[in-house]
């Protein structure tokens, strides 16, 4: 079936007209900026020249013709003064002279600039054209010394491209498009070529036309890059969209792979983007230690002394061991916890003739609806020692108030209490919907072959809602294990460090002690040890690819 | 069901249900009343009805503003995470293709990496991209933190549909299009139920990317405000209560909207089995 | 089985082919575009310059900020000020990572003790060239000398805050000078009605430890180096004499929270409190309370000295517009805006003319905060610093609360703080 581009044959030629004028708009306004970033540049160049050569400099560039004027200048602390950290700006060399190893004033101009590129570069364009640069820098010892020039207007202006070959591409890319839909055309490797390098040519233009009287390259403005993104954008996303697009193949059978991977690319390439690159960048820092405001490579010893639990037995607390179990601990409960209740209560719910569903729903949704920093700290005070309504209704059964905090299995219990309460309502809701696969009929046909409600349970209701619940499941493990909130609101890692788990550990390291790289270690560290875990459960939801 | 077995289950849903709100009344309580320190009291219930909290929340020239930045980038991390998630779903489950199980598991070990770190990157991300300071930015880390519980969720739900259904449909000659819209996504509702209010929880309730990124007053969602009661020393518990609970709100009215698609079932027994 | 049946469903697709998939795609393309330009927040005009300051103020201070940004924008009419309120818990971070990638503010208000990390990293401009003599004499000159490191002043003091000794009137006619008779009053109010407390403050915390740490002649830091002081016998002597207040006396509640702190306060359930300027808006709407400075450690003779903690404004080392920047911070630490701060805000200011004010003079509040922060120990702004708060929590927890031995608790702590290092 031969199967139409989208706007039949005037598309091309629209898209030519709107490319061309897009590119005339561009054109003009990159000519200009180009201009003033070459001048802009020239200036910084020769500023930043001027202050590595220092006063001797000052000469140098006085016999060179663009040059107008030239000076350099430098701190130094006034007398007597009640706070030793004031400092005051002297001339130290200028193009004019008499004016050396002088006070600056601050009503000529460019004095001013010295002064105050002391302080703050600056970059001015001068009403004539030209531009007057200020450079500065601080040297040891915390004194300082800048440099200014002031630069006659430059001489040429400069053709730039970038705007106008990116309208050349897409003007060729759709008559590529028209082009190619005759199948025997041979022309589409050619087409292709022309097209890339059209664009290669015109960004290399600029470069390749520039004239420039004080030798300095010119350096990349930010028009540059932009036209050159847009240029590689053109380059890439153009023939992908193309190809990817299988239905216009006209009389080929298309790979039945690329929809798949058309379904599932920009999913995964936003995830890959977003998520990749920050773990690559934890990894990087799992290997460095950052001492006295420098990074340093320190190779395999952040994960050495993590894994050594740094000179502490197995079985303290801020033992790497030991924080493991408890995270065990805490995930296994909490899992298991939330499933629970939270099936259990989609079960109670889904009863048909049950009365006032939809208002108990609502009220059960309120722990995961209600923002978690405030509710954990309610939570936290229920289980004060004193004042606490737990220890309160404890009081009311005969038991003694148990200090919350201070015991480790007493902490950790409140913790797994605030939790459950926090987590359970999701569970709840993955679960009522999970139900609904579960086709009733099924309940019914077993029913009149006089199944018990427990057997319906095990035969029916469980393999039937495994494969929609067992991802929130695993999914809901691996959140529990990094769950940093609760533990850090709740118990604080009380008592001593003890309830702490891995995630909360990485977090003091990086936050409270500066150790970012011991903390990224620690980051990888969490992830091997939920990537071993995943392949074991990987086994268990294989056999639900039925 | 005999009529005992309502009672008692109405009796223990009773229960539950005041034994789970009761953390919450204490929210209540110190949303209305005019003091901005955390109620210690045993009591959760509110004693006094002072609406200053609140009127100074809702007073706040910037709320409506802010409300609205919530609410669109909530909605639109919804929608965006729903539609990737629902094709990428709907190939992960009906087409093998290699490389297949391997991006399964990228989902999974996505949600493994601790984002404790991740602030730095993600920042200079952001900036290369250019979405600093644009609610667009924040759209784009939420849709990709939802997506892969979204992806398997729905997954998981379109295996259970049996193929023949969509086979039969295309001899009568229908479209992918039409399949996807008139046969899969009806009968998954419940799914997307789910994952929709999933996404709008983690698109809502987000402060601390919010408040890194973005560079105006004008630009912050509602849980940056509310959490900017929240001071070195102390915490004004008033407002902080008074603005979770106005969080709180459009979430259970999602929820109370998403309620009979979640709950829907399948009103002909015929389109399955 | 029909042939699309047999080469499975997938050959037949031709996804791009239906029309109602390019409409979808057509309008979220018009979605996403139009969200693209409703995202757009206005900047200044071209010949405007925009000065960008960043605070974690709220209310009151939030508004007398405000006022003193509107008098800048009178008197400099091509300037705006834009003040983003940023929520305190993304702060620093917010900084640390806008900063150095030129995306930061021009001008920030923080607290003093992360200079050192800060300037370290290159963040913050040294003033040494924009201030004069006339700027930092306006200031008291511990609050400046709170912003210097390396010999290189960072900020100017916008307000300094410490800790002192809050006393309920009812319960205690006057204030104590000194901690045996504070011990006295405690214990015959305690004899009176067990349900009244002595004393409370956060009694894990190296912040509000200090003050008796520094009382019995201890100190954190032994001199200009990095070198460690909290396991001498001195800070040993401060720990156990917080835990006999606690456990033999019994004037400490056993756990301490700060909500738990103030509803005691106010129930009239506590007699004194240890805590900063902030704790009065705590008790917005109670009265009969006072503060006054805190007592002279008995055992020692020497006063108990807190932290004392500078809020300033700091100068961005990336920005485009130092000096304007600098005019700002000059205008908002000045005398009329100090005053706007003081009454408007309730900040204790760091200027001293506000406090020869005959208004000022006769507020019992601030004259006691003032007196307080000429007996104080400036809060060490080096980066080391940060590293000392967790090992010493545990060592306060472990000795007072828990009831380990305090100098060895403070050795473990000192051991943990050098482990730590790289």
């Amino acid at each position: 079936m031969k199967s139409a581009s989208p706007f039949g044959f005037l598309g091309p030629v629209l898209a030519t007209i709107v490319a061309v004028a897009l590119g005339t708009f561009v054109f003009h306004r990159y000519a200009a900026e180009r201009a003033d970033s070459i001048g802009r540049a020239r200036a910084e160049q020769a500023a930043r020249w001027l202050l590595t050569h220092g006063p001797t400099g000052v000469e140098d560039l006085r016999r060179s013709g663009t040059v107008r004027l030239a000076g350099v200048a430098f701190d130094a602390p006034p007398a007597g003064s009640r706070y030793p950290y004031l400092r005051r700006p002297i001339w130290l060399a200028h193009t004019e002279p008499g004016k050396v190893e002088a006070a600056l004033s601050r009503d000529d101009p460019a004095e001013k600039a010295a002064a105050d590129a002391l302080v703050q570069d600056e970059l001015v364009r001068l009403p004539d054209g030209g531009y007057r640069a200020a450079a500065g820098e601080r040297l040891g010892g915390g004194e300082r010394r800048a440099a200014v020039v002031e630069l006659a207007p430059p001489q040429r202006v400069l053709v730039p491209w970038p705007g106008l070959s990116m309208a050349m591409l897409a003007a060729l890319v759709f008559w590529w498009d028209l082009a190619r839909r005759n199948p025997a055309s041979r022309s589409r490797p050619v087409v292709g070529a022309l097209t890339v390098s059209v664009g290669v040519l015109g960004l290399l233009a600029p470069r390749l036309l520039a004239v420039d009287r004080l030798e300095v390259p010119a350096s990349v403005g930010s028009a540059d890059v932009t036209g050159a993104a847009m240029l590689l954008a053109g380059v890439v996303l153009a023939p992908l969209a193309l190809v990817v697009g299988t239905g216009w193949r006209h009389g080929s059978r298309p790979s039945p792979h690329r929809v798949a991977y058309a379904y599932i690319g920009p999913a995964l390439l936003g995830l890959g983007v977003l998520v990749l690159v920050p773990f690559l960048y934890g990894v990087a820092l799992a290997f460095t230690r950052a001492s006295h405001g420098e990074v340093v490579f320190v190779g395999l010893s952040n994960f050495v002394d993590i894994l050594s639990s740094a000179g502490r037995s197995l079985t303290e607390p801020l033992s790497f061991y030991f924080t493991l179990v408890v995270t065990l601990l805490w995930t296994l409960a909490n899992v298991v916890l939330h499933t629970g209740i939270g099936l259990g209560l989609a079960l109670l719910l889904k009863e048909p003739t049950l009365r006032f569903k939809g208002v108990y729903r609502v009220l059960l949704i309120v722990p995961w609806a209600v923002p978690s920093y405030i509710t954990a700290l309610v939570w936290k005070g229920m289980f004060n020692q004193q004042y606490g309504l737990v220890n309160h209704l404890l009081a009311g059964v005969g038991v003694a108030p148990v200090a919350w905090f201070s015991e480790f299995w007493t902490a950790f219990t409140a913790n797994v209490v605030t939790n459950t309460w926090l987590g359970f309502p999701f569970m709840m809701v993955v679960s009522l919907g999970a139900l609904q696969s579960i086709p009733a009929d099924l309940y019914e046909a077993a029913a009149v072959d006089g199944a018990s409600k427990w057997q319906k349970f095990r035969h029916i209701t469980m393999p039937l809602l495994r494969p929609a619940l067992v991802p929130a499941i695993i999914l809901g493990s691996v959140w529990t294990f990094n769950m940093f909130n609760i533990i850090y609101l709740v118990s604080g890692g009380q008592p001593n460090h003890g309830t702490d788990i891995l995630i909360t550990q990485a977090y003091r390291f990086a936050f409270e002690q500066d150790r970012y790289g011991y903390a990224a270690a620690y980051s990888v560290l969490i992830f091997f040890i939920l990537v071993i875990w995943s392949f074991f459960t990987q086994r268990f939801t294989r056999s639900e690819e039925a | 069901m005999g009529r005992l077995d309502h009672v008692f289950k109405h009796a223990f849903l009773v229960v539950f249900s005041v034994a789970t709100l009761f953390p919450a009344l204490w929210v209540v309580k110190m949303a209305f009343r005019a003091e901005q320190s955390f109620a210690t009291s045993m009591n959760p219930l509110p004693t006094a009805f002072d609406l200053d909290n609140f009127a100074a929340l809702l007073g706040d020239a910037l709320f409506g503003r802010q409300l609205l930045n919530s609410l669109f980038v909530a909605a639109l991390t919804t929608a965006v995470g729903v539609f990737l998630a629902c094709t990428a779903a709907y190939a992960f489950s009906r087409f093998r293709f290699p490389g297949r199980r391997a991006g399964l598991m990228f989902l999974l070990v996505t949600q493994m990496f601790p984002g404790t770190l991740m602030t730095i990157p993600l920042y200079s991300l952001m900036e290369m991209l250019g979405l600093l300071d644009a609610l667009l930015g924040l759209v784009l880390v939420y849709s990709t933190t939802a997506i892969p519980f979204c992806i398997y969720m729905l997954k998981g739900y379109f295996d259970t549909i049996p193929r023949e259904l969509e086979e039969s449909a295309i001899m009568d000659g229908a479209g992918p299009f039409t399949l996807f819209w008139r046969i899969i996504l009806p009968l998954s509702r419940p799914a997307i139920a789910v994952t929709a209010l999933f996404s709008f929880m983690t698109a809502w309730n987000e402060y601390i990317l919010a408040a890194t990124f973005m560079g105006d007053e004008r630009a912050y969602t509602l849980p940056v405000k509310v959490q900017s009661f929240v001071g070195d020393y102390t915490t004004e518990w008033g407002y902080f209560a008074a603005g979770a609970l106005i969080v709180s709100l459009p979430v259970m009215a999602l929820f109370f909207a998403l309620q009979k698609h979640l709950v829907g079932g399948l009103t002909a027994g015929s389109v399955k089995g | 089985m029909n042939r699309a049946g047999r080469r499975g469903l997938s050959a037949s697709f031709e996804p791009w082919s239906s029309a109602g998939v390019r409409r979808l795609l057509a309008g979220l393309l018009l979605v996403v575009s139009a969200s693209l330009f409703a995202c757009d927040t206005p900047r200044a005009t071209p010949d405007e310059e925009e000065i960008v300051l960043w605070h974690a103020y709220r209310g009151d201070e939030r508004a007398a900020l405000e006022a003193g940004v509107a008098a800048f924008e009178a008197r400099h009419p091509k300037v705006r000020v834009r003040a983003l309120a940023v929520p305190y818990d993304a702060f620093v971070d917010k900084v640390s990572l806008a900063v150095p990638k030129g995306n930061g503010p021009d001008v920030f208000i923080f607290g003093h003790d992360r200079l050192g990390d800060w300037a370290q990293r290159g963040l913050l401009e040294p003033l040494g060239f924009l201030a004069d003599e006339s700027v930092l004499d306006r200031h008291p000159r511990e609050t400046v000398d709170a912003l210097v490191y390396g010999n290189e002043l960072y900020g100017l003091p916008l307000a300094f805050k410490c800790l002192a000794l809050y006393y309920d009137k009812a319960l205690v006619p006057a204030p104590p000078a000194t901690t045996d008779e504070l011990e006295q009053v405690a214990r015959a109010l305690r004899s009176r009605n067990p349900a009244v407390w002595g004393i409370a403050w956060e009694l894990e915390s190296l912040y509000f430890h200090a003050p008796w740490l520094h009382g019995f002649g201890g100190a954190v830091y032994r001199d200009d180096a990095d070198t460690l002081a909290l396991d001498t016998p001195e800070a040993a002597r401060s720990l156990a004499f917080v835990r006999a207040w606690r456990d033999d006396a019994r004037i400490i509640p056993p756990e301490v929270t700060s909500a738990l702190t103030t509803a005691l306060f106010r129930r009239h359930e506590l007699a004194f409190v240890v805590s900063g300027p902030w704790f009065r808006a705590e008790l917005s709407g109670h009265d009969g309370w006072g503060v006054a400075p805190l007592p002279v450690v008995s055992a020692t003779g020497q006063p108990a000295r807190p932290f004392l903690g500078v809020e300033g404004l700091f100068l961005n080392r990336r920005s485009p517009r130092k000096r304007l920047a600098f005019d700002l911070m000059v205008a908002l630490t000045g005398d009329e805006a100090a005053r706007t701060r003081f009454t408007g805000g309730g900040q204790l200011v760091a200027n001293q003319v506000v406090y020869e004010d005959a208004a000022v003079r006769a507020d019992a509040f601030s004259q006691a905060f003032r007196a307080q922060a000429a007996r104080t120990v400036a809060l060490s702004n080096r980066p080391h610093m940060r590293r000392i708060w967790t090992p010493v929590k545990d060592a306060l927890s472990a000795a007072i609360v828990h009831g380990a031995e305090p100098a060895g608790a403070l050795k473990t702590a000192v051991e943990e703080i050098a482990r730590v290092d790289p």
